[in-house]
């Protein structure tokens, strides 16, 4: 009995240090790891589907991590630095590639896919950060909620529209953060006062654009902060024209999603071959009907359902003023402006 | 059996492990801070509080929970009534509510509020049905009341759970002993039995505070405009401006103001212990007549209509179907998607969510059982438990994170687990309590080894507590969204994992039909918790 229970331990030992080992061996060659946000790496997003297209292709594995959300994955990115356990990162917000670059934790990576690019997406003239795809900020509107399509930025302050927007947190959101671009592109330094004027027409300001929509979808206001391209979901998946996506004549602001190859990646040569794969028209034409966004790349095929997106024809340069201020200064004047609003409604109501 | 008379169990060990499960991931995120700022913590804290956002922030969150909390026990305190002197039918069900909480994430609880009390939501809607305009529900929801609201109304069934059971293990002789001695109904609660609740009621407001206090979603969707709390400045902090010196002086001070609140609610805790031991099995309950059963049908009447009307209206999405146009129709269509579209997602992650959330649930239950073993109750204890309770979930998430930067499936266990153990603990702490010491010192003196003594003689007596943990450690771990979401996801995928990739994907009405399954399924095992003890 003593004998065997001593074989039967130094064999659950051997199965613990072997188990061990095996979980710190280093990955097998041809594995490329590529730090993501969560929507990429969904079964509805692209990631699965490049995924299985890169390994018919190359033979090489793509292991993709996702980080949470955009915020998040800059957020771990920054973190980590040269210890990060990545080769390549997707998925970085053009409004924050700032932190990004200035981290020097990228490979500048040159490629011709690059020069049919629109020009206003190219944002990194170092080339380190290059763009996949794209989209325009736009106000989305329900076209049976009775209230009429405001027509521009300035017509979201007027009295009929109190309580029926719905913005996100330029302090947590990507999206909030592109609005308040918007505003500062369009109105300059007088983006102060307009806020202070938008303050009443919020009905809420959402953490991140998914409450935002669903909020939006529900019923609970006619307008919302989202992309030109939304109409295009709606058109594929619910068959549907409600929920348009309203142009302004001024302008809209783009967010452009940023991919880049890290400096202390050791699969270099296998990163540069997958940014080829990546903005190469056959993947490029993977995104629109799972990112929502335009590819960056103009020869990319774009499905049917994105007809019903219409396409801003002015694109301003919305670069935040001061990002280190701006974003809580600007939540809270729209705070002030609706708490006194609602101050004032219910000393109205009271009387 | 010879290896284990050798060996020992130490109390202090076990305090040190926990205390080390505790303080690691906050240690971690300290170092990946770049250490202590400089300047040396108590500058960086001063400099914090100095700034009025901080100052600001403070306020409003003291100011919500402890509104929250008022709100919590107004509603908690008639039900605790009628589930501690009452036998009625539904008794159990109201019991049960108190999962709730614990095992939604809160992102449901959130849209669930809005599918209901919403401008489109359900209420508006019945309401429009009897010809009586909806609420302006703009004012009432997306600013502070409608976070105290939420607040209260997830947290109440705790005040009920908590109160209710104390309450019933009274017995009605002491009120009924003053009564004859010549005192009014009124002044016979008050001194008869009012001494003995003040420790329930004590213990159950400071968990209700300690959760608003560090409430997040709700807050962040709710409160964008009305104000913003400590733990959302945090959060806001690390993730969009990587300042970490001031996450981590926020994080201090949050958890020196919750600290100093437990305190202050332990004082009149101090007695609970001694309460749950000289008091005896759960009293029969006396079945409701006359201007009772009124009251019962009155509050079980809006309890349904206020907090079961969110959860109903989050089933009504998850069964709402959008067709082509803007046809909505009832069916199964977004459990159909998810279960066997492309790549159907729930059966993976039903997988994922059992996979973590058991072996979780088990190390939870383990954790708390030597920590109610090892420490004596008594102040050491209720600190040790609070602990935990008062570091701010997301700088313990950051800190995991960075423990484990790609996140394998025993990390999530292990943070799950550290998260959970503590509420594992105060559950069981109580029935340790109440044990009978007779039979281990018959064992101890038959020369069985303390942990012989402890599995043969009290481990039989408090099995039913001990499921009854593993169940409601099974539901907070299935309900946890934080530690997976932080870690980043990697191979593994579970329940609310999917739920906010959902509603991240223009998906909301199938996100509100993965949430029904995890609600029913951390439902199913609360109710189970019920069916096996009556015991809080």
């Amino acid at each position: 009995m003593t004998v065997f229970r001593k074989i039967f331990s130094y064999a659950l030992c051997a199965a613990l240090v072997a188990a061990l080992l095996a979980s710190c061996a280093p990955s097998q060659p041809k594995t490329l790891t590529v730090w993501t946000y969560d929507s990429f790496v969904a079964e509805w997003g692209p990631g699965p589907a490049i995924a299985k297209l890169y390994k018919e292709k190359t033979g090489t594995e793509l292991r993709f991590v996702a980080k949470g959300d955009g915020g998040a994955l800059l957020a771990s990115l920054l973190a980590e630095g040269t210890k990060a356990d990545a080769d390549l990162v997707v998925g970085l917000d053009d409004r924050l590639a700032g932190r990004a670059l200035e981290s020097g934790l990228f490979k500048a990576f040159r490629t011709k896919a690059t020069e049919r690019m629109p020009a206003e997406i190219l944002v990194d003239p170092s080339e380190r950060l290059l763009p996949y795809d794209y989209g325009h900020f736009a106000i989305m509107w329900d076209s049976e909620s009775g209230v009429p399509a405001p027509a521009s930025l300035e017509d979201l302050t007027k009295p009929e529209y109190a309580k029926k927007l719905i913005i996100m947190d330029p302090r947590t959101s990507s999206v909030g953060l592109g609005f308040l671009g918007w505003v500062q592109a369009v109105y300059g330094p007088g983006w102060k006062d307009y806020l202070a004027r938008l303050a009443p027409s919020l009905l809420a300001m959402t953490p991140g654009w998914d409450v935002g929509y669903g909020l939006f979808t529900s019923g609970e206001a006619p307008l919302v902060l989202s992309y030109a391209t939304s109409p295009a979901y709606h058109k594929a998946y619910d068959k549907t024209d409600r929920y348009k996506a309203l142009l302004f004549e001024q302008g809209h602001a783009v967010q452009v999603e940023l991919a880049g190859i890290l400096a202390a990646s050791k699969n270099g040569k296998e990163a540069v071959r997958f940014m080829e794969f990546f903005l190469s028209p056959e993947c490029q034409s993977l995104l629109p009907e799972t990112q929502w966004m335009y590819p960056a790349n103009p020869a990319a095929a774009l499905p049917e359902s994105f007809l019903a997106a219409p396409k801003p024809a002015i694109t301003l340069p919305s670069p935040i003023l001061d990002p280190e201020t701006d974003p809580a200064a600007a939540a809270g004047i729209l705070a002030a402006g609706n708490r006194a609003d609602a101050l004032a409604s219910t000393q109205a109501g009271a009387k | 059996m010879a290896p284990f008379r050798r060996i020992g169990f130490s109390p202090r060990l076990a305090a040190l492990a926990l205390l080390l499960v505790t303080l690691l991931p906050f240690a971690a995120f300290v170092m990946a801070s770049g250490g202590v700022p400089n300047g040396g913590m108590a500058a960086s804290l001063l400099s914090a509080l100095s700034k009025p956002s901080t100052r600001s922030a403070l306020r409003f969150t003291l100011l919500q929970s402890a509104a929250s909390t008022l709100l919590a026990l107004v509603v908690g305190l008639p039900g605790a009534w009628l589930v501690g002197r009452f036998r009625f039918r539904s008794r159990r069900f109201l019991m049960a509510l108190s999962a709730v909480p614990f095992c939604l994430p809160p992102l449901l609880v959130v849209l669930s509020f809005v599918a209901y009390y919403g401008k489109a939501g359900l209420l508006a809607r019945i309401m429009g049905v009897f010809g009586l305009a909806a609420p302006d529900s703009g004012a009432f929801l997306y600013g502070f009341p409608g976070i105290v609201a939420v607040h209260a109304f997830y947290n109440f069934p705790l005040v009920v759970q908590t109160v209710g059971s104390i309450w019933s293990r009274i017995p009605p002789s002491r009120e009924e002993a003053a009564r004859t001695l010549g005192a009014g109904r009124f002044r016979a609660f008050i001194s008869g039995t009012l001494p003995s609740l003040l420790p329930a009621i004590a213990q159950s407001a400071s968990l209700v505070f300690l959760f608003c206090f560090f409430s997040f979603t709700v807050v962040l969707v709710f409160g964008g405009l009305a104000g913003s709390t400590l733990e959302v400045e945090i959060y806001r902090a690390v993730r969009f401006s990587g300042d970490r010196d001031t996450a981590l002086a926020l994080g201090l001070v949050q958890t020196i103001v919750a600290l100093a609140c437990t305190a202050c609610f332990g004082l009149l805790d101090g007695r609970n212990k001694a309460v749950a031991r000289d008091l005896g099995r759960v009293g029969p309950g006396k079945k409701p007549h006359g201007a009772v059963s009124v009251i019962l049908g009155l509050y079980l009447a809006a309890v349904s209509f206020f907090f079961l009307g969110p959860l109903f209206a989050l089933a009504l999405q998850a069964f709402t179907v959008r067709g082509p146009g803007s046809a909505m129709s009832l069916g199964f269509g977004n459990f159909a998607r998810l279960a066997g579209g492309f790549q159907a997602p729930l059966p993976k992650a039903l997988l994922g969510s059992l996979a973590t959330a058991v072996p979780a649930a088990l190390l939870a239950v383990a954790l708390g059982l030597a920590a109610s073993i090892s420490l004596k109750k008594s102040r050491a204890f209720d600190l040790a438990l609070a602990l935990p309770l008062a570091i701010s979930p997301a700088i313990t998430a950051l800190g995991w994170g960075y423990l484990f930067p790609n996140g394998a499936v025993a990390a999530i266990v292990l943070g799950q687990a550290a998260a959970v153990w503590p509420f594992a603990a105060r559950s069981l702490s109580g029935s340790l309590a109440a044990l009978d010491r007779d039979k281990r010192q018959a064992a101890r003196t038959l020369g069985a080894g303390p942990l012989r003594s402890f599995l043969d003689a009290d481990l039989p007596a408090i099995g039913p507590s001990v499921a009854a943990a593993c169940a409601f450690s099974f539901s907070m771990a299935a309900g946890d969204a934080n530690v997976p979401l932080v870690l980043g996801r990697g191979e593994i995928d579970t329940l609310p994992l999917l739920i906010y990739r959902l509603a991240s994907a223009y998906r909301f009405p199938e996100a509100c039909a993965a949430g029904l399954i995890l609600a029913l399924l951390t439902g199913i095992a609360f109710f189970l918790k019920e069916r096996g003890s009556d015991a809080p």
